[in-house]
């Protein structure tokens, strides 16, 4: 349960689960390399806490593998598994103080005395928890609280650290934060970080690779980047941040759609389907030309380090723009939608 | 608005009166000279002495200590055990219910049908067995069966307050069965048992109506003691004896409230 | 797979988890068959059942218990026991109005104290509470007579000796509804309702149903069985329902006739229950 073991490979195949008559979790599959922070995002409902629970062992699979590196998990009982969970609201022991809290795991598996000491000073270290040892759980701030769950955690070297919503009992301003220090902390220890949350600021923020979740599949998984700029799905889309679909069909010339011609950097495998393209995307020009069409400010609104202006063209289709600048409400305007902006989704 | 007040003070002024005058006779009473006690003869603590060395009394108060303290000790272990085996095991439907009337029971029948349900069982019982004559025997075993429902309860709420994360986190770092058990679920229930053999404890030391019952000639208990004594005739001896255990209740209600709020 | 299940972060199959279920709740479960279901049921049996001429009990089925206690008796119908039944709903349904009446203003005052007040209140009144009923009944039959020796023995002197014991048992539960009362709709009933009584019905009553239902059925039951307090400030003409159960079961020796006694107690018990919950359903009132 420890050394090398700390970068073996995560890989879930084909996990299904039911709950009474509904389908929580469709055979997904998730590879995730040793040594990753993996995100699973998506809306409240579509299984990514069910598959953290199964990966932990709280939850049992219908169907499917759960392999860590050549051991198979689902064999083995959760308190078997080199994989420690940080809990949604913390579980922390409230019978205990922080030093023992964290201790737990350690004394459980009979290290000695020196070693539980050695670990978990180390530990309280790392997260800024010195001097918090005799502190009982119940006086601690919701910072504190999260940090002494990561802490007992941690402290037993585990290959995997499963987080279930960790910031989701932080106010807001804390999270910001939080969500760095976490980032920094998984490239220290060198394991696998496998997060569930449904904010994609913070899978944006912590992960080098994001699975998005909706509805018991995966729809879409790679890095932040490619995940928000070319997302494959409507739903990925619009999960991700704010995006302008346009209904479209393929033609020979290119597709088509109610505001014109299009030119895509794919070519749509479908006949009818939808384009997107991130209001941020979209470019104020001066004249028209390819890719380019006429429309009409409705709403401008001013929000600081950018503007939401909403236009609409001359088929009265909505779309939302993003810039540095305001315009003008009634403002006669010509809109740029790059190709390589303009993306091909999914039917 | 200060009507309201008004009325409120009076009344809880009369409440209490109706609570602690017929307490406050016996006290009062139980210091004073006059034996016949409708008029005040002097400060005394002569009941007291006598009390505390009247044979009968000292029989009476060890038999009342006896049966609280076995009935409490076997209503909690059986109590904790079972609020445990009902609420933390995937009971279907029906089952659930039927603990949940057996459990309620007690608290919900009236004393005296209870003692005679048990009367009449320990007849039978005795009529085939030979055993089960009435005596402390009956009695512990009639005050553990009401002592049961009430331990039962206070764990099952304390259990309810353990949330389920807790136990989770426990196994997530490794703990075993037994680790479960001693680590995270005794102690944090703790405060429940001790809050349920208090309050078992109390209600035996309080019970009349079941010991007096389920009692046999040798087995009496205070408050059947001083039942007895009045028929044959008030004692200030007994205005002693009730003072004492007055007392004694008020400190352990006092100790079961500093105890529910310490949590 | 077989039938395995995570409970608690527990890998088990759900027969072996039954099993553990089983086994440390079945001592608490036999010991409540064997020493409350079962005994339940035989006193129900036992009240079809009739005495013999030395006090043995006769198991053929009958009727007779049941026909003694409507009064038809060896020397011919009297009304004596159904008037002792009838005295003791009475009493008890007495009882509780004047506690409920009590303990509304003392659940008020307590409840606008401050809070380190609050507590104090609530230890005076849970003393008596634990204090022995014995003990606290025959004080009042001192405090009668030193106060006024003709209020005793007689039902007045059972009635006060009653509430006084039955006072804490209301007011506990009250007191819980009557905290967490939300004061606004109190104001805003004020502001509509000219009467105490509207102001009371339509403000405080439906906030402190769920209290009050409890402080009823809490002081109600007991009333029903009590037989302390009839026997120690009543007399001979205040007999209730649970002197006479008593007496069955000690000088008189007819174990059918006290189960059929009690067997209408827990009927009337079940009664009261019941018209009880489906009113207070109804009508969001008493």
């Amino acid at each position: 349960m420890e050394g090398t073991s700390l970068q073996r490979p995560l890989v879930v195949a084909g996990v299904s689960k039911r709950f009474a008559a509904q389908r929580v979790l469709d055979r997904v599959d998730v590879a995730i390399a040793g040594g990753e922070f993996v995100t699973l995002l998506g809306p409240s409902g579509c299984g990514k806490t069910t598959l953290l629970r199964i990966i932990a062992g709280l939850e049992i699979a219908d169907e499917g593998s759960v392999r860590l590196g050549e051991t198979e998990l689902l064999d083995l009982p959760a308190n078997s598994r080199p994989v420690n969970t940080v809990f949604q609201n913390f579980a922390l022991f409230p019978h205990l103080n922080v030093g023992d809290n964290i201790a737990f795991g350690l004394r459980i598996r009979k290290f000695p005395e020196k070693q539980v000491a050695e670990r978990v000073t180390r530990a309280m270290e790392m997260l800024r928890l010195d001097g918090l040892s005799e502190r009982r759980t119940t006086q601690l701030s919701g910072g504190q609280k999260q940090r002494v769950a990561l802490a007992r955690a941690i402290v037993n070297e585990p290959a995997v650290l499963l987080l279930d919503e960790p910031m989701s009992a932080l106010d807001a301003k804390l999270r910001a934060e939080v969500q760095l220090e976490l980032r920094h902390l998984q490239k220290r220890l060198g394991c696998t970080f496998l997060l569930v949350t449904h904010d994609q600021e913070e899978a944006m923020t912590v992960s080098d690779r994001i699975f998005v979740m909706n509805r018991g599949t995966i729809e879409q998984e790679g890095p932040p980047q490619e995940v928000y700029e070319h997302p494959r799905t409507r739903f990925v889309a619009e999960f991700l941040g704010a995006a302008n679909i346009i209904p479209a069909t393929r033609t020979e010339k290119g597709v088509r759609t109610p505001l014109g011609l299009f030119d895509t950097t794919r070519v749509p495998a479908w006949s009818q389907g939808n384009l997107a393209i991130r209001p941020e995307r979209l470019r104020l020009v001066d004249a028209p030309g390819a890719n380019r069409i006429q429309a009409t400010v409705d709403e401008s609104i001013y929000r600081g380090d950018h503007c939401d202006i909403t236009i609409h063209a001359p088929d009265s289709t909505r779309l939302r723009l993003k810039q540095r600048d305001l315009l003008a409400p009634g403002q006669q305007i010509h809109i740029e939608l790059p190709r390589e902006h303009l993306e091909v989704l999914d039917a | 608005m200060t009507r309201n007040r008004r009325l409120a003070a009076t009344t809880t002024a009369t409440g209490m009166a109706l609570l602690y005058l017929p307490l406050l006779a016996v006290v009062v009473l139980s210091l004073n000279q006059s034996r016949l006690g409708l008029h005040w003869g002097g400060f005394t603590l002569n009941w007291y002495a006598r009390a505390w060395k009247n044979p009968a009394v000292l029989h009476a108060l060890t038999n009342t200590l006896l049966l609280a303290a076995a009935s409490t000790a076997a209503a909690t272990v059986l109590g904790t055990a079972l609020a445990i085996g009902i609420a933390r095991y995937p009971w279907p439907r029906w089952t659930q219910a039927t603990f949940s009337l057996l459990v309620h029971l007690p608290v919900v029948t009236p004393d005296i049908i209870f003692a005679a349900a048990l009367l009449v069982v320990f007849r039978l019982l005795r009529e085939m067995t030979g055993l089960f004559n009435l005596g402390m025997g009956t009695m512990i075993i009639a005050h553990v069966t009401f002592q049961i429902a009430f331990v039962a309860l206070v764990v099952r709420a304390r259990l309810a307050t353990i949330e389920p994360e807790i136990e989770e986190a426990a196994r997530d770092l490794y703990a075993t069965n037994s680790d479960v058990l001693r680590k995270i679920l005794l102690p944090l229930l703790a405060p429940g048992i001790v809050a349920g053999a208090l309050l078992a404890f109390t209600l035996s030391l309080d019970d009349f109506v079941i010991s007096f019952f389920t009692s046999g000639p040798e087995s009496a208990t205070l408050p059947i003691y001083i039942f007895s004594s009045l028929k044959r005739g008030l004692s200030p001896e007994i205005h002693a004896v009730s003072t004492v255990i007055f007392l004694v209740t008020a400190i352990l209600a006092v100790a079961m409230q500093l105890l529910s709020r310490s949590d | 797979m077989p039938d395995r299940l995570v409970s608690h972060g527990q890998l088990v199959t759900r027969r072996r988890l039954l099993w553990r279920g089983a086994a440390t709740s079945s001592p608490g479960v036999l010991w409540l068959l064997v020493f409350l279901a079962i005994p339940c049921l035989l006193l129900l049996a036992l009240a079809f059942a009739s005495r013999g001429s030395y006090g043995q009990i006769i198991w053929s089925p009958t009727w007779r218990n049941f026909r003694k206690l409507a009064g038809y008796g060896v020397f011919g119908w009297s009304a004596d026991y159904l008037w002792i039944l009838a005295r003791t709903v009475w009493l008890a349904l007495l009882t509780t109005i004047l506690c409920i009446l009590l303990a509304y203003p003392i659940a008020f005052f307590v409840a606008r104290r401050s809070p380190r007040w609050r507590n104090f209140w609530l230890v005076l009144l849970m003393i008596p509470f634990c204090t022995n009923l014995v003990i606290r009944t025959y004080g009042w039959q001192l405090v009668f007579s030193i106060l006024s020796p003709n209020l005793y023995p007689g039902a007045i002197a059972v009635i006060i000796g009653m509430v006084s014991s039955n006072l804490s048992f209301a007011v506990l539960p009250l007191y819980t509804s009557v905290e967490r009362i939300d004061w606004s709709i109190v104001d805003a009933a004020e502001d509509l309702y000219a009467s105490r009584w509207s102001v009371f019905r339509h403000g405080i009553l439906p906030q402190t149903r769920p209290g009050l239902v409890v402080a009823v059925i809490v002081t109600f039951i007991p009333a029903l069985g009590t037989f302390v307090v009839p026997d120690l400030l009543g007399g001979s003409k205040t007999m209730l329902i649970g002197n006479l159960i008593q007496q069955q079961f000690g000088a008189s020796r007819d174990f059918p006739f006290g189960a059929a006694l009690s067997f209408t107690l827990m009927l009337a018990t079940l009664i009261a229950l019941g018209i009880y919950q489906r009113r207070a359903g109804e009508a969001g009132l008493v």
